[in-house]
């Protein structure tokens, strides 16, 4: 058990979010995949474990963690299995409470153009399921 | 500085101009000299709202998300700040994209780098990312097909992979040419 | 331009430049390569250079000041001979060979060509060849009287004015564009004026023949067929484009 009270091992069933601090990174149709690229220090892309509801909670997490002088513009929010049907992984890493990365990312050896192709495709294919929760002005 | 007299270039497609106005590999005066002016000419087509009207819309945009991400964490994590010579690519790609292709939608990458999406559906998507080299990558859904690839930008012209892609994708006929 | 087809005394090519473009391994760092090739190129070329591309970025915010940050990025290593007449480039695109005036003719210049390329083959382990490109600089000095000329005297493919009587010509720039059907070359033609230099106008004949196609790097014979059918076209389209009294003016 976590600190935050979560299991240690991310559930398919559950909900990730991924904090949009950026409105290009979303449209009237859906979250775009730029918004799920790993990190270019540390190979992860950075979610917490909750979903859309409870509203509250949720934008408690953005403004405690996230945000900072920063506008939230919107949420994405996806599965863990989502994310694993992309041939990825979702791993727990607090703290902060309830934080994850997205993991396993794939990486081509002395060409890093090659590498983030790679990244991109499984990066659309977690963007196709995604659901946007906009964040009221 | 004259305006220059000859528009034909205009109907022909501007790809050997911006090439002409863009620094190469000759070092003489006189080819600054042609550089200059074919800038001059560049300037002059791209004052045109009829001719460069969308496009110029469409850099403005992207200036625009230049400032907003221009700070290293933008994302509210550890996002580096988007690249200037990333932005500079991605303006030369937009000015030769065939007019036929609609334009992208635009967002910053965590590495610095910025992502063109043409966006049909859910299902249906194309995304380049331009860095600061001349290698773009791009990867794409349609349906169940889908996959990725990377192809060299140079000389102004956007590689037929990617051109082809996008009308695929974007149901555009009639992309054959590739010149802007 | 001094080539053996044209036979000119004067060349009036300022600049010729020979580009091998080129895909490089992708975990090539040009910088890295600087101190290998100052090595390879100091005995001809001892006067090493780097070109630079800067991209600008102006930050706006509304009650705060305009902040302005510049990022260079490396565009291409230079060797130049002690004269400065002569360099090879390493970019990150390929190679080029430039040669600045007097200039004489291709088949001079071809063995050291060959000689830098392999040089560079060595350096940059180039994977394909993509496009081989032969661009000439010419600077056309045509003689005026009282401060004018007529350009139909000296250019074949002159501009043209909707009302030559009412109106007079001040400046141009014209660009073609063209490809050689049965060779896949393709060329562009660049005219355009300079200021009066003395009593002669200054006009710029600029041809840009490529070819775009993939080879082996180490593939010399294949590149050189290619820029020899290059410098025809490029032969073919100065001679075409210039009338006999202004060929010459160069053999003089």
């Amino acid at each position: 058990m976590l600190p935050s009270g979560l299991p240690e091992v991310v559930a398919d069933d559950e909900p990730l979010a991924r904090f949009l601090m950026s409105s290009s990174q979303f449209n009237a149709l859906m979250v775009k995949p730029a918004a799920y690229m790993p990190s270019a220090k540390d190979g992860n892309t950075s979610v917490f474990r909750h979903g859309a509801e409870p509203r509250e909670s949720l934008l408690e997490i953005a403004g405690t963690h996230v945000v900072g002088e920063r506008t939230l513009h919107g949420v994405a929010i996806c599965t863990a299995q989502q994310v694993r049907a992309s041939e990825l992984n979702v791993v727990a890493q607090e703290p902060p409470p309830r934080h994850a990365n997205i993991t396993g990312w794939p990486v081509v050896a002395n060409d890093p153009e090659q590498t983030k192709a790679q990244q991109k495709e499984r990066a659309l294919l977690i963007a196709q399921h995604a659901v946007l929760v906009r964040v009221p002005r | 500085m004259l305006e220059p007299v000859s528009a034909v270039t205009i109907q022909l497609g501007l790809a050997a101009l911006y090439s002409l106005a863009r620094p190469g590999s000759a070092v003489s005066r006189e080819a600054q000299v042609v550089q200059q002016v074919a800038n001059d000419a560049v300037n002059s087509v791209e004052r045109s709202w009829a001719l460069f009207g969308r496009k110029a819309s469409a850099i403005s945009e992207l200036s625009a998300l230049a400032n907003e991400c221009a700070h290293e964490g933008w994302d509210g994590g550890d996002a580096r700040p988007i690249d200037p010579q990333a932005v500079s690519k991605a303006i030369a790609f937009m000015r030769a994209l065939p007019d036929s292709l609609p334009l992208p939608e635009m967002t910053a990458e965590p590495d610095g780098a910025v992502s063109l999406d043409w966006i049909r559906s859910r299902n249906r998507l194309l995304s380049v990312s331009i860095g600061a080299g001349d290698r773009l990558v791009f990867a794409w859904l349609d349906g169940s097909d889908r996959g990725h690839g990377v192809a060299r930008f140079v000389e102004g012209v956007v590689p037929a992979r990617i051109v082809d892609g996008i009308a695929a994708i974007m149901d555009v006929r009639d992309a054959a040419v590739r010149a802007a | 331009m001094n080539d053996s087809h044209l036979q000119l005394k004067s060349a009036p090519t300022v600049e010729a430049v020979l580009d091998i473009d080129c895909d490089l391994p992708p975990s090539i760092d040009l910088a890295t390569l600087d101190a290998s090739a100052q090595t390879s190129f100091g005995e001809g070329y001892p006067k090493p250079r780097k070109r630079l591309v800067q991209a600008m970025q102006i930050e706006t915010k509304d009650g705060e000041a305009t902040k302005v940050s510049a990022r260079h990025g490396l565009q291409a290593l230079q060797y130049l001979a002690e004269d400065e007449k002569q360099l090879v480039q390493l970019r990150r695109q390929g190679y080029s060979f430039n040669r600045l005036a007097p200039y004489s003719s291709l088949d001079e210049y071809l063995p050291e060509i060959e000689r830098t390329w392999n040089l560079f083959m060595q350096l940059a382990t180039p994977l394909q060849v993509r496009l081989i490109r032969l661009r000439f600089i010419n600077r056309l000095l045509l003689p005026t009287v009282e401060g004018s000329v007529t350009l139909d005297d000296y250019l074949k493919l002159g501009p043209r004015l909707p009302d030559a009587t009412n109106l007079t010509l001040s400046g141009f720039f014209n660009q073609h564009s063209a490809v050689e059907v049965a060779t896949g070359n393709a060329v562009n033609i660049t005219t355009a004026t300079q200021p009066m230099d003395g009593d002669k106008l200054p006009v710029i004949l600029d041809i840009d023949a490529y070819y775009t196609g993939s080879m082996e790097p180490s593939d010399w014979t294949q590149i050189a067929a290619h820029i020899q059918s290059l410098r025809q076209l490029k032969n073919l389209v100065f001679k075409n484009s210039l009338t006999d009294r202004c060929l010459s003016l160069f053999q003089q």
